[in-house]
């Protein structure tokens, strides 16, 4: 060793170790103190081994309240299941539809100019920073108890989510066809109809299915302020303390989350899996509709032959017509009320303002505290428990099969279970309160960040670990010098981004009870205080477009 | 200078001019900013009917030139006339109005990937139609009879119901080829119409432009960066540098000797006997620059 190190030493230069630069200090300085804060929210919401194990002895109780679980009738459920599937499509359809015209004011090759192109990125920042609970409250107002309210609001606030990426969709599209269409003197129109609609349409689709899942879980929730469907129902049994109805329905939306998302994510598949495919020579069903098909130029058709392609495209557009009819039938949206409750708005609007604190500010901001507490404490727990789930479930860490494939597993069943069922479930067993809240929210938490973290490992270049690996490095060495210090600026920007939804979360659990802020909006608005929800969404909107801005600083700091 | 015009006079001259140079460049200057020149003073005519090559390496103002003739791009002084109209006096419906003379084929030819062939060729005729397409039956049967037979000429007609993206790299060019043909263009500008494509494809590509050309006595204006392919292919050699002109030569009766300057010319590198010629001398300086300088100076020489 000192023989290699005396014959190089006259040769190397010592270099002069560079300071680090100003901001990634800072940023660390910022990561302790994140996690400081979260352990400390842990030890303040009075979350230890004690109380755990207080919960687990009542939820030996709770089992025992809960069984047998009564399920509603056949025809009863299927009603209930049908309504809410009714009620998410048409909420997210309408979000599709308001969503591309504000996607193409928003994208830089389709915007008109840059002023509506501003207009339209601050829509979509205001609409997914207006949780869809509060616009619910807002909508239920307007148009009075039921399904309409629900659509419009989760409608309105899924804009924030689709419409961005639809516009991030056409940022990144090829320009060159538009511009080949503006070449040939084509009219703006024209450009975007011709070189748009058809490229974009898988991404379209897959977006429209991943948001369906999401208000899927989103539904339940509305159920508490009056949107109808098993929420409404769920919401019902658990106030009349009827936990054997309510358990079982919260089982019914378990299952229906899961075998959503799995067909959700088979459409996916199949559509990204048929982007750019190869035509053959045709299946059974074009031989079926094409038995004379001309093969001379002379005689070719003007008219596109019935391809499988063809076939399925007309066939999605009538199923989705269909499927239209039949949910606008389903939750008979009243076209009055809504006409009515359209032109009452100002009078409405007016409710909400000016914003009041309904007595005491302390009051509210303890509670935005505690909110803000039960988020650090769940993304401090969830992060903790995620990583070395995360880590042991990336293919390229573990090479024992069935260890990663059981981790992954885990990992999705973790995550099919909404946080919302968690909720409820913990505010029966631990009570009311924010111990309950932090515990689902953890769990949640766990099951979205572990996902993260082992797809951001998996994605870390596989060169260079080989590179390490070579020199004759151990695993655990080729970990931490390769696999981890690759993925060490996305784990970071994974651990925020959780923060950032684990807030929005934990306001709207606390409509379950589950502790904060969101327990205060739900009473408000039952007791017509609008004024006090529009004061606590001000507030909300605050702390969540801060954490956005210190998350933003931080992936830019540590990368 | 044969082809740069004389100032105009009268409108009559002006008009006479016109009709032997579809594609005027007066004194053109690009400043893209920060003293970036994407074009530095630039005077040619190109001559109806005739097919022109710009040669240059990337970055040297091709692009940036085919763009300011269809208008994506403006000068920041001079003029640029084309088929009689001053671009940067154009409202918008005349701008498009002139668009719609002028075809424009792509190195990456910017098909619709997921569209039909046949559409992809459809959409050509946009300009002269009102209105968005969505799907190819909502095009005339005019139009789309029409297409077929453009197709046809390319050689493509029993691929006009596949996905554009299914087709090799040649044959989506010569789809975008038809597409522009759907234009009816008098002048057709091409921007490294074959850098993507294999050396057996860009031929068959590069021959079929030259057959249309003369078919349909289109102006073609294309750049290349292979010497030997533009040799062939053009009447008219233009080299450029930086952005300025270093090089305007026909291509009748070039001599193997004369293209090896033409590539020095343009790319700034010295040929074989200029490198062996400063052997000898021990001066350091800015040979390159200078090289490109003499070439061009030598091959205006030979004119």
């Amino acid at each position: 060793m000192s023989l290699v190190l005396d014959r190089e030493a006259p040769v190397v230069v010592e270099p002069q170790r560079p300071r680090p630069s100003g901001n990634s200090a800072v940023a660390v300085i910022v990561l302790i103190g994140l996690a400081v804060a979260g352990a400390w929210s842990v030890w303040s919401l009075g979350i230890d081994i004690a109380t755990i194990a207080s919960s687990f002895d009542n939820a030996l109780g709770f089992f025992s309240r809960i069984v047998p679980l009564d399920f509603p009738a056949f025809g009863e459920t299927v009603s209930l299941v049908v309504e809410t599937l009714a009620i998410v499509f048409l909420a997210t359809l309408l979000s599709v539809v308001l969503s591309i015209p504000v996607a193409l004011l928003a994208a830089r090759p389709t915007r008109m100019g840059r002023g509506s192109q501003w207009t339209a990125r601050t829509l979509i920042v205001l609409a997914r920073a207006i949780p869809d609970l509060v616009l619910a409250i807002v909508f239920l107002r307007i148009f009075g108890l039921g399904a309409t309210a629900g659509i419009i609001a989760m409608g309105i606030h899924s804009v924030g989510m689709i419409g961005k990426l639809y516009a991030d969709a056409i940022e990144e599209l090829d320009d060159g066809p538009r511009e080949s269409i503006e070449a040939l003197g084509g009219s703006r129109s024209q450009q975007i109809l011709t070189a748009i609609p058809q490229t974009l349409m898988p991404q379209l689709i897959a977006t429209a299915l991943h948001r369906f899942d999401i208000n899927l879980r989103t539904s339940v929730l509305l159920g508490y302020v009056g949107v109808g469907g098993i929420g409404l129902a769920i919401a019902d049994s658990l106030r009349t303390l009827d936990y054997q109805r309510g358990m079982a329905l919260a089982v019914i939306v378990l299952v229906l989350c899961i075998v959503i998302e799995l067909v959700s994510g088979s459409i996916r598949a199949a559509l990204m899996a048929s982007t750019g495919a190869k035509i053959t020579g045709g299946t059974w069903v074009d031989r079926m509709f094409n038995r004379d098909r001309a093969t001379g130029v002379g005689d070719l058709t003007l008219t596109p032959p019935w391809s499988v392609a063809r076939f399925r495209r007309f066939a999605s557009a009538a199923v989705l017509i269909v499927l239209t009819i039949a949910a606008l039938w389903r939750v008979d949206v009243s076209w009055s009320a809504l006409a009515a409750g359209l032109l009452d708005l100002p009078k409405t609007v007016s409710l909400f303002f000016p914003p009041s604190t309904g007595g005491t500010l302390a009051n509210l901001v303890e509670q935005l505290l505690v909110t803000i507490q039960i988020s650090l404490a769940a993304t401090f727990i969830g992060a903790i428990l995620a990583v070395p789930i995360g880590i042991l479930a990336a293919r390229n860490v573990v090479a024992n099969r069935a260890v990663h494939k059981t981790f992954r597993v885990l990992i999705v069943i973790v995550r099919g279970i909404p946080e919302l069922i968690l909720a409820i479930i913990f505010v029966v067993i631990s009570g009311l309160g924010e111990v309950a809240g932090t515990l689902a929210l953890s769990i949640g938490a766990i099951g979205l960040l572990s996902k993260l973290i082992a797809d951001s490992i998996e994605e870390t270049d596989l060169q260079v670990q080989e590179a390490v690996r070579t020199t004759g490095a151990g695993e655990a060495q080729v970990f931490f010098s390769a696999t981890l210090r690759q993925a060490a600026p996305a784990f970071v920007a994974h651990i925020m981004y959780l923060l950032d939804t684990n807030i929005r979360s934990a306001t709207l659990l606390g409509v379950v009870g589950a502790g904060g802020i969101g327990f205060l909006l739900l009473n408000a608005s039952r007791v017509n205080q609008f004024d006090v929800v529009t004061m606590v969404l001000i507030l909300m909107v605050a702390v969540v477009l801060l954490v956005e801005a210190l998350s933003m600083w931080l992936r830019r700091a540590v990368r | 200078m044969t082809h740069s015009h004389p100032a105009p006079t009268t409108l009559e001259l002006q008009r006479e001019i016109d009709s032997i140079y579809s594609v005027q460049l007066d004194h053109v200057t690009k400043d893209f900013g920060g003293g970036v020149l994407g074009l530095d003073n630039v005077n040619l005519g190109f001559r109806t009917g005739g097919i022109s090559v710009l040669l240059g390496l990337s970055g040297s103002g091709k692009s940036t030139l085919l763009r300011h003739i269809n208008g994506l791009h403006t000068p920041t002084s001079g003029r640029v006339r084309v088929l009689g109209q001053d671009m940067d006096r154009l409202r918008r419906s005349e701008l498009k109005a002139v668009r719609r003379d002028i075809g424009v084929i792509f190195q990456s030819f910017n098909l619709v990937g997921p569209m039909s062939v046949l559409e992809n060729v459809c959409a050509g005729a946009l300009g002269s139609l009102r209105g968005p397409r969505i799907t190819l039956m909502m095009y005339p049967k005019a139009i789309r009879r029409e297409a077929l037979e453009k197709l046809d000429r390319v050689g493509l007609a029993d691929r006009a119901y596949q996905r554009a993206d299914t087709l090799s790299g040649g044959q989506q060019q010569r789809v975008a080829i038809a597409r522009a043909l759907m234009q009816h263009p008098k002048v057709l500008l091409a921007d490294e119409p074959v850098a993507s494509l294999d050396p057996v494809s860009a031929r068959d590509v590069i021959d079929l432009l030259r057959q249309i050309s003369a078919e349909d006595e289109l102006t073609v204006i294309a750049s290349l960066h292979q010497v030997q392919l533009a040799i062939d292919f053009a009447d008219r050699i233009i080299g450029l540098r930086t952005g300025r002109v270093v090089l305007d030569r026909e291509t009748a009766g070039l001599s193997a000797e004369e293209a090896s300057q033409i590539y020095s010319s343009v790319s700034g590198m010295d040929t074989p006997a200029e490198a062996s010629e400063r052997a000898g001398a021990t001066t350091a300086g800015s040979h390159t620059a200078k090289s490109g300088t003499e070439a061009a100076a030598r091959v205006g020489a030979t004119r």
